[in-house]
């Protein structure tokens, strides 16, 4: 293991975040079997001062874990040093075969956990807990993937072996490369390109209408936003990427986050993750409506994600178009 | 119309110093009527007047404002009830040193955003109210113990509650003053206002102006009895 500080302080956050999530699963199984807020017993007045804490230290432990990707890639790129062949965190991710794996975790738990701050924001907006059995399920659904997660990066550092000879990101995001990242490297730029902007358009106009006519639509906008950030991350990979290196081969996810490109890959990230929370946000919250309590509020609170996730995917398309318009590179031939 | 059904509070619950302060207490106020709690020292008045307050929260047992719950509420929505519904009278009245009376009488309206001038202006006339117009610049250190408790009770109504809530109101102040409270809180109830006393002052539970006196003790009612 290597004694990097972000290193100890990812897998301290890790530890930490994961106990959290397990004590707050174990509370959660007593909110499933006995709350009843008709009742005014010694056990329901306890669950109801319980649940404050846990909701408010929740909210920071996944406030963490959202952060915690970004501390990965970070930490992963500052290490490419240390391993032979690594140029970024493409290679860094290569040295065992943890690496990218926790990536995947870290990116599926920024999502869930995005979504059940929301839901956690929606029912503390109530007064009384209308989302507290949901919420706690969905915390003990999210659970395994925080704890395997905790378990991956930790088996990833554990393994980290200094002077390992990895693969830089060319070979790994090429389009001979094999599995998946070689895969997403070989998709055909055009059709991408007309994926991505379809994409892109289908969500901003789903999102108009879920705006306009008042909150119908929300489940497709919701879809439309996850396939939207799945689409646009392999377009990002396959085609958006060739126009910041300014070379026909180069298609790293990764160089982008540094200093050489102005770490736009942090804004690129950022906003396309932002973008596909805000969406599943909308869909999560679409059935509640309908409770009283929540009559005024989830739908605010459901215009305020809409308009976050278009205007996050929106401020993704206008970076990487202006650097596509603006760019001496040009595609045609390649 | 406040209601408590079964509250009950244990401090330090499972430590050596475990202490039931109130048990099983089940009791309805109405409104627009004058309720004196009164018992000993230690029979669990004031910790009764908090839960009602929203101050404390029971260890078992449910209170109803209005029909509507407010034990199981979250603090944020404590707060906005705290401030609209409850004004409060404290046994040392907690003003403060070091500001003037009219600044004290302002002060628990500050968080509801008011424009400041309309709020002085309402600080003002509730002074003069209390015939504490000229006192209204002095510092709180410098009034009398009357002057103080009238400060106290301008304090209270600043928000316009619907109910006044005084703990041992009178525990520091002679017959003359105490007699000067009860009949500020007969003027209230005039105007409108639910008052919930606890004392066991029998200048305040034995007056002709309390309708409704609930004794505690051991932090059980014991008796509930009216004047009228």
């Amino acid at each position: 293991m290597i004694m990097h500080p972000a290193v100890l302080a990812l897998c301290t956050g890790s530890i930490l975040v994961s106990c959290m999530v397990l004590y707050s699963v174990w509370y959660g199984i007593s909110i499933q079997r006995h709350w009843n807020l008709w009742s005014g017993s010694e056990r329901q007045l306890d669950l109801e001062k319980k649940t404050y804490l846990i909701s408010t230290v929740m909210s920071y432990a996944l406030a963490f874990q959202l952060f915690s990707l970004f501390l990965f890639i970070f930490t992963a790129d500052k290490l490419n040093t240390l391993f032979t062949g690594a140029m970024c965190a493409a290679g860094t991710l290569n040295v065992n075969c943890y690496g990218y794996p926790t990536l995947v975790l870290k990116i599926i738990n920024f999502v869930l956990g995005g979504t059940w701050l929301v839901m956690n924001y929606a029912d503390n907006k109530a007064f009384d807990y209308p989302l507290i059995r949901r919420k706690y399920l969905l915390l003990t659904a999210i659970a395994p993937f925080v704890i395997a997660e905790a378990i991956m990066q930790g088996a990833y550092f554990l393994n980290l072996r200094p002077h390992v000879i990895t693969s830089c990101c060319g070979s790994l995001f090429s389009t001979e490369g094999s599995g998946i990242q070689g895969g997403l490297a070989g998709l055909p730029n055009v059709p991408m390109m007309i994926a991505f902007y379809l994409a892109m358009g289908m969500t901003m106009i789903s999102g108009f209408y879920f705006l306009m006519r008042g909150g119908r639509g929300g489940y497709f906008f919701a879809l439309i936003s996850i396939f939207t950030f799945v689409v646009s991350v392999a377009s990002l990979i396959s085609f958006i990427s060739l126009y910041f290196y300014e070379l026909p081969t180069h298609r790293c996810p990764f160089c982008i986050l540094q200093k050489e490109y102005h770490y736009v890959g942090y804004a690129l990230y950022i906003t396309l993750l932002v973008g596909v929370v805000g969406g599943t946000g909308v869909g999560i919250l679409m059935p509640y409506h309908k409770f009283e309590s929540l009559q005024t509020i989830v739908p605010s609170i459901k215009k305020r994600l809409t308009v976050m996730s278009m205007a996050s995917y929106l401020l993704f398309t206008l970076i990487v178009t202006s650097v596509m318009v603006f760019t001496d590179f040009k595609l045609q031939g390649y | 119309m406040i209601e408590l059904h079964g509250v009950t509070k244990i401090f330090n619950k499972g430590n050596t110093n475990e202490f039931l302060a109130v048990d099983d207490v089940s009791l309805t106020i109405d409104p627009l009527r004058i309720t004196v709690l009164k018992g000993p020292s230690g029979s669990g008045k004031t910790t009764v007047l908090s839960i009602i307050g929203a101050m404390t929260k029971p260890t078992e047992g449910r209170v109803y404002i209005h029909g509507r719950e407010i034990t199981s509420l979250p603090e944020r929505f404590l707060t906005e009830i705290r401030r609209k519904t409850f004004g409060f009278i404290f046994q040392q009245f907690n003003l403060i040193k070091g500001i003037t009376a009219l600044e004290n009488v302002m002060i628990p309206s500050y968080p509801a955003g008011e424009k400041h001038s309309s709020l002085k202006d309402r600080a003002m006339r509730l002074l003069e109210v209390l015939n504490l117009s000229g006192k209204a610049t002095s510092k709180i250190e410098w009034l009398s113990g009357g002057e103080a408790q009238r400060v106290a009770i301008a304090r209270a109504l600043i928000n316009n509650p619907e109910v006044i809530i005084a703990d041992e109101p009178t525990a520091h102040l002679d017959t003359r003053l105490s007699q000067e409270f009860i009949e500020a809180m007969a003027a209230l109830k005039e105007k409108g206002k639910t008052v919930l006393i606890a004392s066991h002052d029998p200048l305040i539970y034995s007056s002709p102006v309390v309708e409704r006196v609930v004794e505690l003790r051991d932090g059980r009612v014991v008796l509930e009895g009216s004047h009228q």
